[in-house]
């Protein structure tokens, strides 16, 4: 059932939301057993709220701070925290009547693109597919529950590189990424600033938008929320832009399957091509050089200190203290990302990485900008792979686990919004396109993006 | 030969603003405030305090600086317990402003730069710091916005920096940003044409004249045995001597990146324009007012213009009293008792009308001004009236002739030997004769008359 | 990268690692610089972007709020700062 259905069926009684939330609370505890969708359940979840959202089930991120509920962003480093305060996407939700039933597992702190980048505590979420392979990431927890719940549901998630988008892709639902700083991201557990974006995956389009009006808008206490309003955009022949070079780099039956898209949007739209040639080419060193700069001073503060995981102090010096808590603690990715991230922008090689990925940035901004002179829309496949399975991305060198992100990238950095539509193939696995238009045309991209859905089914 | 010493200050100057610089929490002292920005939690971003930024330029305008077109701030990474981000929003490139002079008599000052930083928590240990298994971080100055100041290596003697300090913190009473609960900590920069020694974390003016003169001394013995190496030393007030700090591991290095939570902020010319006409007026505009508006001496003008509260003392009562008077009573007699006590200005701003009181009856000759001065002393550690005072202590001034010669002539009995000495030629005796005169009147004698008696009954006296 | 490097950015950003991981990361951040090399073909002159949107003079007026949840963390014991 649609949320907008869903929301009148609770109006007007038609459904009882006491039990209908019991009956999601087993339904949930039964899937996860199987697939581990989630990092934790909700007991009795009911709505705190009266408001246009009343009684919808909401899961969040485990990367997004829950008041009174353990968030951990899947980090054995934050194992245990249990925060005394709401971020504001979840007070919005809370406040418009929406209920969170549970957080939902993720690549720790967002890093990885196949929710393997796990902590020990934690267990790597299945493909609602086929269960040897993986959800993507790193929202994988949300897109596999979207998948998987015969319920109605809307999942809160994150992206910063394509967090949102691959999983979305490779669970075979839709995946909504705003303009950055439309969500407020107070409250949502860093991993790179400057990228990073609250956005929502969903089972079916239309549960996008009554959702993003809950949670969009300036926030004060997130500096970098936009005080602007999202702009409309009337088109009289749509305009929809490819970008041969990402057509190319693909599995061979997504290019069909995404060629067969075009195809027949051809027939009510008009196709143009446009070039992200700088974006392409440059797109996934300037993201991991900027995002890893930010991670490594976002991580400096888990340091077994005020929250989260914490030992024996006395008689420690804190250097000594500091280090083995974080060596212990952090996964792999983690480390490696700090390394990386402390490199970057180390005396002698700032410049050369950082300062320049910032400028390079600058330029991918501005190629989006000449790119939407062309077309009122960019249309690209959003993962150039099908999931792989388990173990095959564990023999993955790691160059290669990067540049899966390759597609996804490019409007993170622009931080353009965008939007994943599920895609059949003949293959066993859906794939997906991916639509990004110009800043803040954000519900407008929805609607388009719903006649797109509508054309190419 | 002596070195000339080449002095450079960084002063870190916490300012006056309701709550932090990135969060809510009301600033300084307070029950209640920490809350998950200032404590680096997960998810806590920060939210730049308006006034904090005008308070900032206030004094970059007050010190003649050149402004910044923008601020951004940066993040300053390196681990520390009282660091709860264990990165410090601070501020690289471009610095809020720079360039700055000012002056200190006839020398200037130049001020490389400055610009707003967020205070660290503090960090105290439970016993001896050498012995304490743990330290205890206290986050209620974790946020506190902070000026961090930076002079060029100008100076060249702890005295100039002593000057230099006063005059800050004057400007910055003067500018309403800054008052007796907000701390000031210094870096210094000190070389003699040799290596530069820091010293860090110095509490006071006072102890910054303390510790460079200590430095200065120290870096001459060591240049002598050829033992004098750069490196960062740390003040301790309670040997008052500089101790090395142990080596760092690695050199200075922080890895500074733009902080991405805080938008860029632009100082417009509006905003320039809007904080200059809001100045008030400054110590060295004030000086040269006080000298044209009331006639006093340039140096009791300057020692006013410096102290913003015994300047309030002394343009409330200057209407009533002779403003020479006032300035220099409160300039050398209060200013003198004020520092014994160490106490400021602001202390005895409610004892002004007594001050009043007391100067008009020194000015209508009811009492002698050392009779003043003792009474000031009493005053400035509490308050009471000055009238009732005098009577139940008997102060009133005392010019019956007979009454006093009585007292001279005991005085000058029970001091052959001083007489013999004056009569040698020791002048500086009858000073003795008319301060125990005094004193033993309770300083209500007329001292004009009892020299003239001393002198007579000297004159008078067998030899 | 080199093993002093490594060895460097394990102090910068306080972080103990075993030989194994320290060998482990030195060869795959090497092959990740590489990669990232490939930026050096490209000249910029323009100014960097911070971020994808930049809204200007965002400031929080200077009132203050008491929270009191957070009282229990303001004073926190925690490991030595010196040896």
């Amino acid at each position: 059932m649609k949320v907008l259905e869903f929301l009148q069926k609770v109006k007007q009684n038609e459904i009882n939301i006491e039990d209908y939330l019991s009956e999601i609370v087993q339904k949930v505890r039964k899937i996860n057993d199987e697939y581990h969708y989630f990092n934790s359940i909700v007991e009795n979840p009911k709505p705190e709220h009266k408001g246009k959202l009343f009684g919808l089930p909401v899961s969040v991120k485990d990367l997004i701070i829950t008041k009174g509920i353990e968030t951990t962003a899947s980090s054995d480093i934050l194992k245990g925290f249990i925060p005394k305060y709401d971020a504001t996407v979840v007070e919005r939700l809370k406040n418009a009547g929406a209920v969170i039933i549970g957080k939902t597992v993720c690549d720790a702190f967002g890093f990885g693109s196949f929710n393997l980048n796990i902590g020990k505590s934690f267990q790597p979420p299945l493909n609602p597919i086929d269960k040897k392979h993986v959800t993507g990431g790193s929202s994988g927890g949300a897109g596999g529950i979207t998948q998987k719940a015969d319920f109605t549901h809307v999942a809160i998630a994150t992206s910063t590189g394509g967090s949102i988008e691959c999983p979305s892709a490779f669970c075979g639902v839709y995946g909504f990424c705003p303009t950055y700083g439309l969500v407020s991201r107070y409250g949502l557990i860093s991993y790179a600033d400057s990228l990073d974006k609250i956005g929502i995956i969903a089972k079916y389009i239309e549960d996008i938008k009554p959702v993003l009006k809950i949670i969009a808008g300036h926030d004060e206490k997130d500096n970098t929320s936009l005080s602007q309003q999202v702009k409309t955009k009337e088109v009289e022949c749509l305009k929809v832009g490819i970008v041969t070079q990402a057509l190319e780099i693909v599995n061979e039956e997504i290019r069909k399957a995404v060629e067969g898209c075009i195809k027949k949007i051809e027939k009510h739209a008009e196709i143009v091509e446009v070039s992200l040639q700088k974006a392409m080419k440059y797109g996934v060193a300037t993201y991991y050089i900027i995002a890893t700069a930010e991670a490594s001073t976002n991580l400096a503060r888990y340091c077994g200190l005020r929250f989260g995981r914490n030992e024996k102090i006395e008689s420690k010096h804190f250097r000594e203290y500091f280090a083995e808590i974080r060596g212990k603690y952090f996964s792999e990715e983690e480390k490696r990302r700090i390394l990386l991230g402390t490199f970057v922008r180390m005396a002698g090689f700032k410049q050369r990485y950082y300062v320049k990925a910032t400028k390079i940035r600058k330029l991918v901004i501005e190629e989006y900008k000449q790119a939407f002179n062309k077309a009122d829309i960019i249309l690209t496949p959003t993962m150039a792979i099908f999931p792989p399975k388990i173990d095959e991305v564990e023999k993955m060198d790691i160059i290669d686990i990067y540049n899966s992100d390759l597609l996804t990238i490019p409007p993170n950095l622009a931080g353009v919004p965008h939007i994943t539509i599920p895609v059949q193939t003949n293959k066993k696995f859906p794939t997906s396109i991916m639509l990004c238009s110009n800043h803040l045309t954000d519900y407008w991209l929805i609607d388009i993006a719903t006649k797109i859905d509508k054309w190419i089914k | 030969m002596t070195e000339k010493a080449k002095i450079g200050l960084e002063v870190h100057i916490q300012i006056k603003t309701k709550s932090k610089l990135f969060c809510s929490c009301p600033s300084g002292k307070s029950e209640n405030n920490v809350c998950p920005i200032c404590l680096g939690m997960p998810g806590a971003l920060p939210t730049p305090n308006k006034k904090a930024i005008e308070y900032a330029i206030r004094l970059a305008l007050a010190l003649n600086c050149e402004l910044a077109e923008k601020i951004i701030f940066w993040r300053k990474c390196y681990f520390y317990p009282d660091l709860p981000k264990n990165f410090q929003i601070t501020q690289l490139e471009p610095p809020l402003a720079k360039n700055g002079k000012l002056k200190i008599g006839k020398k200037i000052i130049y001020i490389r730069e400055l610009h707003l930083e967020e205070d660290p928590a503090s960090i105290t240990y439970p016993a001896d710091i050498h012995s304490s298994r743990y330290c205890i971080v206290d986050h209620s100055r974790s946020g506190t916005p902070l000026i961090e100041l930076v002079t060029e290596p100008c100076f060249d003697s702890a005295k100039q920096c002593r000057l230099f300090l006063t005059k800050l913190v004057a400007i910055l009473k003067c500018l309403k940003i800054f008052d007796e609960s907000c701390v000031l900590r210094v870096d210094a920069n000190v070389s003699l044409n040799g290596p530069r020694v820091e010293i860090k974390n110095i509490g006071s003016i006072k102890e910054v004249e303390r510790a460079i003169n200590y430095e200065i001394i120290r870096q001459k013995h060591f240049a002598k045995l050829g033992k004098l190496k750069r490196e960062t030393r740390l003040w301790d007030s309670t040997s008052k001597t500089t101790k090395p700090m142990r080596e760092k591991e690695t050199e200075e290095e922080y890895g500074y990146i733009v902080e991405p939570n805080i938008s860029v902020i632009e100082i417009t010319k509006e905003f320039i324009e809007k904080i200059k006409k809001e100045l008030p007026e400054l110590p060295d505009q004030k000086a040269e007012r006080l000298i044209k508006q009331y006639k006093i001496k340039p140096e009791f003008a300057e020692i006013l213009s410096l102290d913003y509260d015994l300047c309030e003392i002394f343009e409330n009562i200057a209407t009533d009293i002779s403003p020479n008077l006032a300035a220099s009573f409160l300039c050398t007699e209060v200013a003198g008792a004020l520092n014994y006590e160490e106490l400021e200005a602001k202390a005895i701003l409610d004892r002004t009308e007594e001050i009043k009181e007391l100067l008009e009856m020194v000015e209508k000759n009811k009492i002698t001004r050392k009779a003043a001065k003792k009474i000031v002393e009493k005053l400035i550690s509490k308050k009471f009236s000055v009238k009732q005072f005098v009577s139940t202590q008997d102060m009133y001034l005392v010019s019956d002739e007979k009454k006093l010669e009585e007292i001279c002539k005991k005085v000058v009995k029970e001091n052959k030997k001083a007489v013999e000495d004056y009569k040698n030629g020791k002048e500086k005796v009858l000073q003795f004769f008319i301060g125990t005169v005094m004193k033993m009147t309770n300083f209500s004698a007329d001292p004009q008359l009892v020299r003239k008696i001393i002198l007579r009954l000297i004159e008078n006296s067998a030899n | 990268m080199s093993e002093r490097i490594i060895e460097k950015l394990c102090k910068l950003a306080c972080l103990e690692l075993s030989e194994k991981e320290k060998e482990k990361f030195e060869k795959e951040l090497n092959k990740v610089l590489d990669a990232f090399n490939i930026i050096d073909e490209i000249e910029v002159s323009t100014e960097p972007a911070f971020r994808p949107i930049e809204e200007k003079n965002k400031l929080r007026e200077d009132v203050a709020n008491a929270t009191h949840e957070f009282t229990e963390l303001k004073i926190l014991k925690a490991p030595k700062t010196i040896e």
